[in-house]
């Protein structure tokens, strides 16, 4: 897997601190209100008004198989660019708190293979390290991959 | 000038002479069907000869010298002094063909192979050009025409001037002779001759604008209605009624709507280009087979949303290609006619062959395990059977009747731009195949509802009525609500498991929408009718693109998305 280095949005889920790459983040927005999508995995928490652009939420930390949290002032929306199919959509992804923009050197990431982390290989570009704190760097295209998309529809045609 | 201007005026002129090949393949249709239109022969000749000198511009010589000696063999067809046969119009469309290629693809234009290609095209143009003069030389006689029209001249005047020109001046125009024979005044010919060249000049004022910038437009416009219909609400409840701001702002909201309408409309094109692209497709595959098929297209000016007539292109030429090469055997008629009605498009394609054979298309439904051998099929339901997914009546795909494609990927395709497809066929009498598509894609009047918490839109359309249902109304069957009465119809009710694959069941629907399709019923408990809008589609995203019950979504008022229910899919699930 090719390691991503240079600027990344850092966030939160829990405990745990996440990356991904400045270049891909559109905007990032307050909570707002989402419609709900029947037939869809839990972790797509449905679609949203993005200035009349409609683009799909999904939860992270359900996706990652944590525990759901509560929504608060905190709670953010990233919204980021996914090339799907050599297209690129805006998607949604709900943290629980953006924290800051760093710089991650090549030399100071970590390739991810061998961690065992919650996060399933996959997503994993590193494991960036930042101060005292480890980021693990977020691969978008992956968290949203065909793949997932399928699993999306094999849900929904259920 | 340097690479990169060149490449911008390359790009400029492969888009225009584009259009121009698109306007040949149209009027050679034309002059073919009508060879002595010297309308159609002067916007053929316009056109290549524009293409001539856009050529010359970017330094195209190939397309430069395909295109004049094309324009040399039609300006004698203007002149008169070549007839516009079937040959002649195979050679014009050939080198449009050419021409079309090395737009696609500029290097082909240096390919040896491709070179000498064109060169023995080009030959036979001139030797056409040649032979075609020697055959024939008829006389100017629409000027002679256009003088009986204005009674300054009798019919057999005009053969007489006619027959003078052929004999005694063979250099003089009909106008000149008929001056010098005394028929008519010099004014009246000048007239004549300034009626002909207003006849031929009436063209329309075009601009050409990227899609993008379009759908941008109808996009924003979208938002300006939110924003409004979020004012109008704040505005409501902090003004009277006969506040001059109150007025002030229903003004702006027609002026609003307008341009909604304006920006919408926008976007609509007519079926004419495509059906040109069919018609060409047609003729081609009617010549490859060598069948007498006289092929006709009407109502090419109705107009349709842009998107939707690309993604119909392909449908439609599949459609025309099988009636062509399985619907007819020998000699009959094809026929692609578009109508508007009710708020749909309407696009059938006739033929007037054998029709289906329903006992083959059973047997082969049968063999492919396709359907269910036990049960009684109506003749309908069997012509049906063509659009399944893996039913192929032709064992090996050939060129004609498409890659491989079935009737299935029609009707995929069809249902995609939400519309569908009937066949009508009749054993001996013909097939029809009619494509219902809706004509707007973007507007529509929905009726917005509660279901268990939310918001969801209904197209209008669709609903006969509202009710609020008694108690004796409701019809359970073990221990569920599963029909309703209303009158002496008992309605199926859509559950939620129906609808949405949800666990619990409506809670204490209050009111019962009675949504209609092509005379079924079905009701749809709610909570609440929240109110009738016009609302802007948005198409499903890719990623929901397989929920089969949402057709679009759309922003109300308040900001919030809302989902649009498929109807088509509510009676789908619940036994039709």
């Amino acid at each position: 897997m090719q390691i991503q280095d240079g600027k990344h949005l850092t966030f939160c889920l829990g405990k745990e601190d996440y990356g991904i790459p400045i270049l891909q983040v559109r905007e990032i927005i307050g909570m707002m209100d989402i419609t709900h999508v029947p037939k869809t995995p839990s972790y797509i928490k449905g679609v949203i008004n993005l200035r009349g652009k409609i683009i799909p939420i999904m939860d992270l930390r359900l996706k990652f198989n944590m525990n759901p949290a509560e929504y608060t002032e905190r709670t953010c929306i990233i919204v980021v660019e996914v090339n799907v199919n050599q297209i690129k959509k805006p998607m949604g992804l709900v943290v629980d708190m953006v924290s800051e923009v760093v710089n991650i050197d090549k030399d100071e990431i970590e390739e991810a293979l061998d961690y065992g982390a919650k996060v399933e290989g996959d997503f994993l570009t590193g494991l960036g390290k930042v101060k005292d704190k480890v980021v693990m760097l977020l691969e978008i295209e992956k968290i949203f991959d065909n793949n997932d998309f399928s699993i999306v529809f094999e849900e929904a045609k259920v | 000038m340097n690479i990169e201007e060149n490449n911008e005026f390359l790009e400029d002129f492969i888009l225009e002479a584009n259009e121009h090949i698109e306007n040949i393949e149209m009027k050679v249709l034309e002059l073919e069907k009508d060879p002595d239109d010297e309308e159609t022969v002067h916007s053929l000749f316009r056109s290549f000869h524009t293409i001539k000198g856009l050529a010359g511009f970017v330094e195209q010589e190939l397309v430069g010298s395909i295109a004049h000696k094309t324009e040399t063999l039609l300006d004698g067809c203007r002149k008169k002094t070549i007839k516009a046969d079937k040959d002649i119009i195979d050679l014009i469309l050939i080198s449009s063909d050419y021409i079309k290629k090395i737009c696609e693809n500029i290097p082909i234009a240096n390919d040896p192979a491709f070179i000498s290609e064109t060169d023995e095209h080009l030959q036979k143009v001139a030797s056409a050009e040649e032979k075609a003069k020697n055959n024939l030389k008829t006389a100017d006689s629409k000027i002679g025409e256009i003088l009986v029209e204005d009674k300054k001249l009798k019919p057999e005047e005009v053969e007489e001037i006619i027959e003078k020109q052929k004999t005694e001046y063979p250099d003089l125009k009909f106008g000149e002779i008929a001056i010098k024979e005394k028929k008519v005044e010099a004014k009246d010919v000048l007239n004549a001759v300034r009626t002909q060249q207003t006849k031929s000049n009436v063209s329309e004022d075009y601009m050409r604008i990227s899609t993008e910038k379009v759908n941008t437009l109808v996009d924003m416009v979208g938002e300006l209605i939110i924003t409004q219909s979020l004012i109008e609400q704040q505005a409501l409840s902090k003004c009277d009624a006969d506040n001059v701001f109150l007025t002030n702002f229903n003004r702006m909201t027609r002026i609003t709507r307008d341009l909604q309408n304006l920006a919408m409309f926008l976007r609509m094109v007519p079926l004419k280009s495509t059906f040109q692209k069919i018609s060409r497709i047609a003729r081609d595959t009617i010549n490859e087979l060598g069948k007498d098929i006289d092929f006709s297209t009407t109502g090419d000016e109705t107009e349709i949303d842009r998107m939707v007539t690309e993604k119909l292109l392909d449908p439609l030429v599949h459609l025309v290609k099988n009636a062509i090469s399985h619907g007819i055997e020998s000699k009959g008629t094809v026929k692609v006619t578009a109508y508007n009605k009710r708020g749909s498009i309407y696009i059938e394609v006739i033929d007037d062959g054998q029709g289906i054979n329903t006992e083959k298309v059973y047997k082969k439904a049968l063999e492919k395990g396709l359907i269910d051998p036990d049960k009684e099929y109506t003749e309908r339901e069997i012509q049906e059977f063509i659009m399944l997914p893996g039913f192929s009546t032709v064992e090996v795909a050939n060129n004609i009747s498409g890659r491989g494609v079935g009737m299935d990927v029609v009707r995929t395709e069809v249902q995609k731009i939400g519309g569908k497809v009937e066949i009508n066929s009749e054993k001996g009498k013909g097939s029809t195949f009619i494509l219902k598509i809706p004509v707007n894609h973007a507007i529509m009047n929905g009726t917005v509802v509660d279901i268990e918490g939310s918001n969801y839109i209904i197209p209008t359309l669709n609903i006969k009525q509202i009710i609020q249902p008694k108690e004796d109304q409701w019809v359970s069957v073990q221990g569920t609500l599963s029909r309703i009465k209303v009158r002496q119809e008992i309605i199926p009710i859509i559950s939620l498991s129906d609808l949405f694959g949800m666990s619990k069941e409506h809670e204490d629907p209050q009111l019962v929408v009675i949504l209609e399709l092509e005379q079924k019923y079905r009701a749809l408990p709610v909570r609440n009718v929240i109110g009738r809008q016009e609302i802007v589609v948005k198409p499903v995203g890719e990623e929901f693109s397989q929920l089969g019950f949402v057709s679009g979504m759309s922003i109300l008022g308040d900001g919030k998305v809302s989902l649009i229910l498929d109807i088509d899919n509510i009676f789908k699930v619940k036994g039709a």
